[in-house]
């Protein structure tokens, strides 16, 4: 039993002298030359008995509250999450734990020294901590990187110098997930040192499943088949393999269902699945070395081209940054000039038997590709920092692109296309039409001695944004704005909430939209934008809490 | 002696040593003492024995009441008694808290006898002996004029 009453400081007084009056009670009328009521029996005696028996009735009252998923479902915060997890592993649940951040931070140095950066060593966002996993020794020559634990230096343009050393957030959470180039700040001195950034995203960040989250999970899911059969079923097998995706499922009669209509006569003939995940609370980016080509030189500015693969980073959103590796990423990436989306599908095998078959999605279009495994793209940028001087149109040289995709989806069209799962119709997957949103809050407060955590603020936007909103087109400010106040002090109000949403469509355009009331997207099936296909990302760094006085 | 019980609800002895007339016996939980296993009373004796529980119990050390002892030992214990001075102020600070508890406990019940409810609670001397101990002569009157002075040795080295 995990239930269990660790501290008598849990017993809530009254109850414990309701049990004691019954015990005198009991006791007075067994033995009544006995003074029960007041005095050593009464004191030593029946409270004890009264403490031990009312913890016993808490135990049992908690183990009543998690052994039914009606009462879990009424309370969740007083059911204990030990009995919850067994019973709901009854239903084929579990909870998924919390996990940290991780990540890599660029540090820059001014000079090429081999300096130790041990384990545990904390880098710092605002009041977010981040610890290297393990020691890291900065090397200058290639031939002392012998180990995980050594870096190399690499000279970055304006002589400084650069090494990277891993880092794992301090807690769990989706907030310590930091952006790409956001500056940190060491706790302790580091020799020559310049700056250090975030190289990467860092990923991973996710508080353990609550209650609540589990019993939600086990009415979308409860005993329902996991297989790709119907729209409850589709959705248990997502969840089963990715517990935190929101997903959203067109099909046949949809509006935004546009592969089923392809004969000469415009009506749906079903059999097409379009299936719009998020898998995540934020996407992740993945950096991969491209070749690219040199196309012309215009006033020592180079257009290069390079292509990107339907397996270097499927179904990506968009690319985060184009630089060479001598470049200082965090404030240098080459501009994108032309992206031009194609599609690449694999020979479809229907030899041997079921675990060798692999099923390819109808897709006749860019359009129909983008953000799914099978998209491609053609990349044209701009380098302005590479001598072009003896360049000619062919030359090759290679750059480090970062995308910004969802590793899950490769990993879940390829399991639904393989024989053993693959259900009687065609599943497209495809991740959700993602809008970026930047979000101004403007809180009022009485008196400057008020102190606003502005980290919980931004947490709050945060959660309702990534994780409470799902696959929709829009998203209210009403919401946010009760986030908001669970975490402010008393007094303290919410003035104004500003959001701004960027998003791309899957025709490759770009749009825009501006609210303090409900950010929205102009719905348009045609352009597979709708509340079916839509999902909204923020981060902390888009998340600014301004703080004024009333 | 019996007659002393006819007609009278009885309580345990908790702290055997209470008698006005022994000094030098240190205060024992009977409860747990061989040999004087047992020992009942009753009248101004029951009634020392709920106020000796409540000084001798730290206020707030049993969780499930808060509000029940006294601070007197926390301040013996953490060596803030060095003075008789220092003592007397101790005492009358938890005897104003012990009246309290009696009072709210014996409120709602009439058939508490008087010679069991407290009049007053008084300090008449505190002396230390040769070890450093602590006697505390107390007088404990209660409501049918009955008077039960106690002498609380304890072992505290102050």
């Amino acid at each position: 039993m995990s239930i269990n009453i660790v501290s008598y400081t849990e017993l809530d007084p009254s109850q414990v002298e309701e049990n004691t009056n019954l015990l005198v009670e009991l006791n007075q009328a067994r033995n009544p030359n006995i003074d029960y009521r007041n005095g050593v029996l009464r004191e030593i005696l029946l409270d004890t008995s009264a403490a031990i028996r009312t913890a016993m009735q808490v135990e049992q009252t908690r183990l009543l509250q998690a052994s039914s998923i009606q009462s879990i479902g009424s309370n969740p915060t007083l059911a204990d999450t030990d009995t919850v997890d067994r019973v709901l592993s009854n239903y084929l649940i579990s909870r998924q734990p919390g996990s940290n951040a991780t990540g890599l931070v660029a540090v820059v140095l001014s000079s090429p020294l081999e300096v130790n950066i041990p384990a545990g060593f904390v880098f710092r966002y605002n009041n977010l901590s981040f610890l290297t996993t393990r020691a890291t020794a900065a090397q200058r020559r290639v031939e002392n990187v012998r180990s995980d634990n050594d870096s190399l230096l690499i000279q970055i343009n304006g002589g400084a110098w650069l090494f990277y050393v891993p880092v794992q957030a301090e807690n769990t959470g989706a907030e310590y997930g930091l952006r790409a180039n956001v500056t940190l700040v060491p706790a302790s001195n580091i020799t020559g040192f310049l700056k250090a950034y975030a190289a990467n995203n860092f990923t991973g960040g996710v508080k353990a499943q609550s209650t609540a989250d589990l019993v939600n999970a086990v009415q979308q899911q409860g005993l329902v088949c996991r297989a790709l059969s119907g729209r409850v079923n589709m959705n248990a097998f997502l969840f089963e393999r990715y517990p935190r995706a929101s997903s959203s499922i067109v099909g046949y009669g949809d509006a935004e269902m546009l592969r089923d209509r392809r004969s000469i006569f415009p009506v749906s003939i079903g059999k097409r699945i379009d299936w719009w995940i998020r898998f995540n609370s934020f996407p992740e980016t993945i950096t991969q070395v491209k070749q690219a080509t040199l196309i012309s030189v215009t006033d020592f500015v180079g257009t290069w081209q390079f292509t990107t693969d339907v397996n270097d980073a499927p179904g990506y959103y968009q690319i985060e940054s184009i630089r060479k590796e001598q470049e200082d990423a965090q404030f240098v990436s080459f501009p994108v000039v032309e992206e031009t989306f194609n599609y690449a599908l694999p020979s479809e095998s229907n030899e041997g038997d079921n675990e060798t078959f692999t099923y390819v999605p109808d897709i006749r279009s860019a359009f129909e590709a983008r953000f799914t495994r099978y998209q491609t793209s053609i990349v044209q940028f701009e380098d302005n920092r590479t001598n072009h001087v003896g360049l000619v149109p062919g030359a090759t040289q290679n750059y480090l692109v970062t995308y910004l995709y969802f590793p899950q989806l490769a990993s879940l069209q390829d399991e639904i296309n393989t024989g053993t799962i693959r259900p009687n119709c065609d599943i497209l997957v495809k991740a959700a039409v993602p809008v970026f949103v930047s979000v101004e809050v403007i809180i009022g407060r009485p008196t400057p001695s008020i102190t606003v955590d502005s980290t919980a603020v931004q947490l709050s936007v945060l959660q309702v944004v990534n994780e409470a909103t799902g696959i929709a087109d829009r998203i209210y400010v009403s919401s946010i704005s009760n986030s908001i106040y669970a975490v402010l002090p008393v007094n303290c109000v919410v003035k104004r909430i500003n959001l701004r949403g960027e998003g791309f469509a899957p025709d490759g355009t770009r749009f825009t939209h501006a609210s303090s009331e409900c950010l929205k997207i102009d719905r348009d099936a045609a352009r597979l934008l709708t509340t079916n296909t839509v999902t909204m990302f923020t981060d902390m760094q888009s998340i600014n809490a301004v703080i004024e006085s009333l | 002696m019996l007659e002393l019980y006819q007609g009278r609800t009885v309580d345990l002895v908790a702290y055997g040593g209470t008698d006005s007339d022994v000094k030098n016996v240190l205060l024992n939980q009977d409860l747990a003492m061989p040999g004087r296993i047992g020992e009942i009373c009753t009248s101004a004796k029951k009634l020392a024995q709920r106020i000796i529980l409540k000084l001798f119990t730290d206020l707030g050390s049993k969780k499930y009441r808060p509000n029940y002892g006294t601070r007197f030992m926390y301040y013996l214990r953490t060596g803030q008694l060095q003075t008789t001075q220092d003592v007397g102020l101790a005492f009358t600070q938890a005897a104003a808290l012990i009246r309290e508890q009696l009072d709210l406990e014996d409120r709602t019940d009439e058939t508490i006898p008087d010679d069991e409810r407290l009049r007053s609670l008084q300090l008449l001397n505190v002396t230390f002996d040769s070890d450093r101990n602590l006697y505390l002569n107390v007088l404990i009157a209660t409501r049918s004029e009955t008077q039960f002075p106690v002498i609380l040795p304890i072992t505290a080295s102050v």
